[in-house]
């Protein structure tokens, strides 16, 4: 189980990069079309845009997992371990609470969005907004592997 | 009322430790469940939040950065900052000042300078004789210098959050002179430090070395004229002068300094989609908070509370400094960008401040915030590089916290140094 949840979020950030690297190729392509065949393409920037979201929620799920999110720790560290313990339970259930909202709304958004098309592009509108509903799920599932004692192993460890 | 549970859900869940990014989220979410409104619109701001074309710069810069510290530009840097400044007393700390501008200028990521500069100087300091403390205090000093040097991803966060139209190339030159201002005034610090604790002055390796030096390094350097040069003559946008950069940074790494292979390609685009993600998300979530705030008519109400309490210019810039450098000791800079913008840029404006100044007034007050405590990212990260504790690094900081702040003011009431250079 370990390993699997390790896998997915590994792959969810590979994913995320690749999605970068596509980015960065397509906004230079925007700049080369503009000087060298004097046209911008129209479809550059909202592509891109809808990439960042992929790359931007798909690793903001896998952050959960991973560890690498910003947090104060300070205080957690200041306070006695039982109450510790408490603190990090608790961080895990609002994040999956979170996860849930971000999962639900994202659903509603995705369905309600999708018989409308991206003008520039035209694929569905609902395909730019899929990474919430998938994201939330992601968080639910590490943040709950978290709580029951199948974080990463030098979480584990420390625990 | 709903203001006040927003605040406090906030610091209580910073308190516990719950991620930034989904502090901002949690608590915008209890607040809109309480107005009534359905909290799905939280989530529909965060996403609002994030598809802004501008803040794709953002990704690119931390890429094209991540990228140029791969092909060890840093190495190249402190070459040419130990020829230029290391025969002063006091030598290796002015050396790591001036790599550390110019990683900046390379980079613009504090966090990137601390662990590149740092991981690289703090030995050789050490060996030399200088405290290891010392050490990490110049190096997570010298790295607020990265947020103000151009290019800065945070001003373009500052131009996005601002609401009205701020050209970034201006704020990019804005930048340079307080840039400047702020490495001199470290470099008088290390002096007068250096004096004190007699640490050894370097030796001039020749004006030959010098210039091969500084030749290896120009290559790395000339990222930063393309972005400021290309956006000022209008010949990119923002966004795709970063994209840009990332694709001279690849042919720099490979073709000419030969040192960016496929393992450090991953390397780096693997450690952008990690902070890319982590930073957006706490943008798109600050996005969702201040959303919030100005439906909750909070930046009415501090501008009328500071505008009521007195009109003097002087005082009202200084409540505004006390309010940044508060704020940014326990919050991180990105969310308080997005949060603060739209509440203090109006008051600034209504005392006649250049909005461009007071950007650049908040990146370095802001930035102080990154290098102390509770919350100092930059901190964190110097002190693990020089595997010291935190607490034995913030002891012996306090003359470089009075060289910022003496900075700061100057930059704050000195409207040119900021100015000057723009049209």
């Amino acid at each position: 189980m370990r390993s699997f949840l390790d896998r997915l979020a590994q792959l969810a950030v590979v994913f995320g990069a690749l999605c970068l690297t596509v980015m960065t190729a397509i906004i230079t392509y925007q700049v080369v079309a503009r000087y060298v065949f004097n046209s911008s393409p129209a479809w550059s920037e909202r592509l891109s845009l809808v990439l960042l979201a992929y790359l931007v929620f798909f690793g903001a799920a896998a952050g959960v997992r991973l560890g690498f999110h910003i947090c104060i720790t300070a205080i957690r560290d200041a306070m006695p371990g039982p109450v510790a313990s408490v603190f990090i339970s608790a961080t895990h259930i609002l994040v999956a609470a979170a996860g849930l909202v971000i999962l639900l709304a994202g659903f509603q958004l995705t369905t309600t969005l999708w018989e409308f098309a991206i003008p520039s592009l035209g694929i569905p509108r609902g395909l730019a907004l899929l990474p919430l509903p998938v994201c939330g799920g992601m968080i639910i599932l590490f943040s709950i592997a978290n709580l029951i004692g199948l974080g990463p192993e030098e979480q584990a460890e420390a625990a | 009322m709903e203001l006040i549970v927003l605040f406090l859900s906030l610091l209580g869940l910073l308190a516990i430790g719950v991620p930034v990014a989904f502090a901002l989220l949690i608590s915008s979410m209890i607040v809109f469940a309480l107005l009534g409104l359905n909290p799905l619109i939280a989530v529909q701001r965060l996403s609002a939040g994030i598809d802004v074309f501008t803040l794709m710069a953002i990704p690119f810069f931390i890429f094209a950065g991540d990228l140029m510290t791969q092909t060890g530009i840093a190495a190249r840097l402190i070459k040419v900052a130990e020829g230029v400044f290391g025969r002063i007393r006091g030598g290796l700390g002015h050396v790591d000042i001036g790599a550390s501008m110019m990683f900046g200028a390379v980079s613009g990521s504090a966090i990137a300078s601390v662990s590149a500069i740092g991981s690289t100087m703090i030995p050789i300091m050490e060996e030399r004789g200088y405290d290891r403390a010392f050490s990490v205090n110049v190096t997570s000093a010298a790295a607020i210098l990265g947020l103000i040097i151009p290019p800065s991803h945070n001003m373009i966060i500052y131009a996005a959050a601002s609401g009205i139209s701020i050209s970034i190339g201006d704020l990019f030159v804005a930048g340079i002179l307080p840039g400047l201002l702020c490495a001199a005034v470290l470099m008088v610090t290390v002096s007068i430090i250096a004096a004190k604790k007699g640490y050894p002055k370097g030796s001039f390796p020749g004006l030959g070395v010098l210039f091969v030096s500084a030749i290896s390094a120009l290559p790395g350097l000339m990222t930063a004229v393309i972005i400021v040069v290309g956006i000022l003559g209008g010949v990119f946008t923002p966004t795709e002068s970063s994209a840009v950069a990332i694709v001279y940074t690849l042919i720099i790494g490979v073709v000419v300094y030969r040192s960016l292979g496929v393992p450090q390609f991953k390397a780096a685009v693997i450690n952008s989609a990690k902070t890319t993600s982590m930073i957006m998300l706490i943008i798109g979530s600050a996005a969702a908070f201040g959303w919030l705030l100005a439906l909750l008519e909070a930046p009415r109400m501090l501008s009328d509370l500071i505008l009521g309490l007195t009109n003097s210019p002087i005082l009202i810039i200084a409540m505004v400094l006390v309010c940044l450098l508060l704020l940014g000791t326990f919050m991180d800079m990105a969310p308080l960008i997005i949060i603060v913008t739209p509440i203090f840029l109006p008051v600034m404006q209504a005392i006649g401040m250049d909005p461009v100044h007071f950007g650049i007034i908040m990146m370095l007050a802001l930035g102080i915030g990154l290098i102390t405590p509770p919350v100092g990212t930059v901190l964190f990260v110097a002190s693990a590089v020089g595997k010291i504790r935190m607490e034995d690094t913030v002891r012996s900081m306090w003359p470089f916290y009075l060289a910022l702040l003496l900075s700061l003011l100057l930059v704050a009431y000195i409207p040119q140094i900021s100015l000057l250079l723009v049209k």
